[in-house]
């Protein structure tokens, strides 16, 4: 059985959900209503479906489970989080009075259980949200224990570190489909793939986070591998595409917004137009992209960016040189004019979907 | 089980790998000194109870654009992998030189050498209201630490054969170039050691109940010394630490 069959599953009964307001709603219109022989057959073949989809994969029945669900996903990344807080204080309340084999033995042993506790929790389960928690824990609990015990030996947080990092990430989250622990481990291998850059020249790697090409160029690299690990199955290829998107745009955005991250041999200021220049082609390129293939959350994301873009560059340009109320009207007509493409895409989306 | 296993095998290869890193770095050719409160402090002011305690290396920043060029040469620092082609007074040199990037370089620190005594005897030239400033270099005698940085390289090895005999560690630190420019003295540029690459040393468990509580401001002069060890890596460790009496000092 494929890993993401609950996914599929789930979609199925999203589907025959749909399907039964649609038709309640063409019986309100009369537009159409089944005799009560054929509404009966569906109504009890939907229920076996359905009843079959809940015993096989624990999937959301309504709408009210479906909110429950996302209750559920929000309340296991709060107690991830609290446990590797939890650990992190264990570890100081007591850290100075244990040798060091001891350190070591803890610092491993809290993301082994952790590890112990997502197969656990995966063979009891079939949401997966308590296995999906663990998950989060592992991950949490292993960076810690490296960061951890290269301190303790004094050894400094070379960037290789960030390799088997990312390493431990992927392989926890391809053994479930965890597509959160998915998206850390991968952010940590485009930090891995620009320190590099930095540590081959005899720079410090933390300079990664004050000269933003090389991480930029990681995160399209990124990118353009994503459709790759699409066999991997879960959309996890989605989950790297959106990764990969966050990180594209952010640092972009960074570089277009913020004087001296850029590493081009240009004045800052330059170098800022050059990125502000450069952005608005991208995110266009980028937004096309999403609309093509039907990416939804790429599109948002993109959109996103590429507002927050122009609202700062607008900010920064006209603030001081037009009046305050022609500032927003010009911004309320930006919004309007947003609408308007929009809607034109949408439009021509519809014409060709015809 | 078999899904986790992998990540299993990650981890325990990678704490396997950073304890086989210590262990090598310990072992072989291992620089030693004697280091006393000056040099090292605790990193932390707060109680000593409970948490890890760390101490942290201090050095003196030969921040004086002078002093920094007599040790830290054009020659070395294009060595390092600077460039220093643009001469201080030219228009585009503070943008140049802001701009560079720091390097990372293996930076000798000589105790209580000639260097030292250099230093010493503008602090003791220096004007009482100099003296006043906090600063780490002039600051009461427990903060003026003996380690000065007198020479740097790519690779460790020409350093530590150069001062083998001499009271001399070698370790990795971050170099970065600096721009500086008054009515009084002109255009300035300097390296400087911005940072070691491992400022600070963990204390291990064994040697904690002999460091003293935080130092006060009263407190002029060292209360420890402690045996200080760099290795092949040059990651550093305490070898032991040593409460200082009346007479040691």
């Amino acid at each position: 059985m494929p890993r993401d069959a609950r996914r599929a599953a789930q979609a199925r009964a999203d589907q025959i959900r749909a399907f039964r307001r649609e038709l309640r709603t063409l019986a309100d219109e009369e537009a159409f209503r089944p005799s009560p022989e054929e509404e009966a057959a569906l109504t009890a073949h939907h229920e076996r479906v359905l009843a079959s989809l809940a015993c096989d994969f624990d999937i959301d029945r309504s709408e009210r489970e479906g909110q429950l669900s996302r209750g559920m996903q929000i309340a296991s990344l709060l107690g991830a989080a609290a446990l590797v807080g939890a650990v992190a204080a264990l570890v100081n309340q007591f850290w100075g009075r244990l040798g060091l084999s001891a350190q070591v033995t803890l610092l491993t042993f809290f993301p082994l259980a952790a590890l112990a506790g997502v197969q656990f929790a995966a063979e009891r389960e079939r949401t997966r949200y308590v296995a999906g928690l663990f998950g989060l824990v592992a991950l949490g609990t292993a960076w810690f224990a490296m960061a951890t015990i290269a301190r303790a030996l004094n050894l400094p947080l070379s960037p290789l570190l960030f390799w088997p990092a990312a390493a431990f990430g992927i392989a926890v989250a391809v053994s479930y489909g965890f597509r959160l622990v998915f998206a850390l481990s991968l952010a940590v291998s485009v930090v891995a793939m620009a320190s590099v850059f930095f540590a081959g020249g005899g720079v410090p790697w933390p300079v990664l986070f004050n000269r933003l090409e090389p991480f930029t160029g990681a995160a399209f690299a990124l990118l353009v591998l994503s459709p790759h690990v699409a066999p991997l199955g879960d959309g996890f290829d989605n989950t790297a595409r959106h990764t990969a998107l966050v990180l594209l745009l952010g640092a972009s955005f960074m570089l277009a917004n913020v004087s001296g991250l850029s590493l081009l041999a240009f004045a800052p200021s330059t170098a800022q137009i050059v990125y502000q220049v450069v952005f608005v082609p991208l995110s266009i390129a980028l937004l096309w992209r999403a609309l093509r293939t039907g990416d939804s959350r790429g599109a948002t994301l993109t959109a996103v960016a590429f507002a927050l873009f122009i609202l700062v560059r607008y900010f920064d340009w006209f603030w001081d040189w037009i009046p305050a109320w022609a500032f927003f009207v010009v911004l309320a007509g930006m919004a309007f004019a947003s609408i308007a493409l929009l809607r034109r895409v949408r439009h021509r989306q519809e014409t060709e979907a015809i | 089980m078999s899904r986790l296993v992998v990540a299993a095998l990650v981890l325990l290869i990678t704490v396997g790998g950073l304890l086989g890193a210590a262990a090598w770095n310990r072992a072989g050719d291992v620089q030693s000194i004697v280091l006393t409160e000056r040099e090292l402090r605790l990193a932390w002011n707060g109680p000593l109870d409970r948490s890890e305690i760390r101490l942290r290396l201090q050095w003196q920043p030969r921040r004086d654009a002078q002093d920094a060029r007599f040790w830290l040469t054009d020659l070395k620092l294009r060595e390092i992998g600077f460039t220093t082609g643009v001469p201080a007074g030219a228009p585009e040199a503070e943008l140049f030189y802001g701009r560079s990037l720091p390097r990372l370089a293996w930076v000798a620190f000589e105790l209580n050498g000639p260097a030292w005594r250099l230093i010493e005897q503008r602090i003791e030239m220096s004007r009482p209201s100099d003296l006043a400033e906090p600063t780490r270099a002039y600051g009461r005698p427990l903060e003026r630490s003996r380690l000065v940085p007198i020479d740097a390289a790519v690779t460790p090895e020409p350093l530590r054969r150069r001062y083998a005999d001499a009271p001399v560690i070698v370790m990795p630190a971050v170099i970065r170039m600096h721009y500086f420019s008054s009515k009084k003295e002109g255009p300035s540029v300097w390296g400087e050691v911005e940072d070691l690459v491992s400022p600070e040393i963990s204390v291990p468990a064994r040697l904690r109940g002999v460091l003293p509580p935080p130092a006060k401001e009263g407190d002029q002069e060292p209360r420890y010394e402690v045996g200080f060890r760099v290795g092949r890596l040059g990651a550093p460790w305490l070898e032991d630490i040593r409460r200082l009496s009346n007479d040691d000092r």
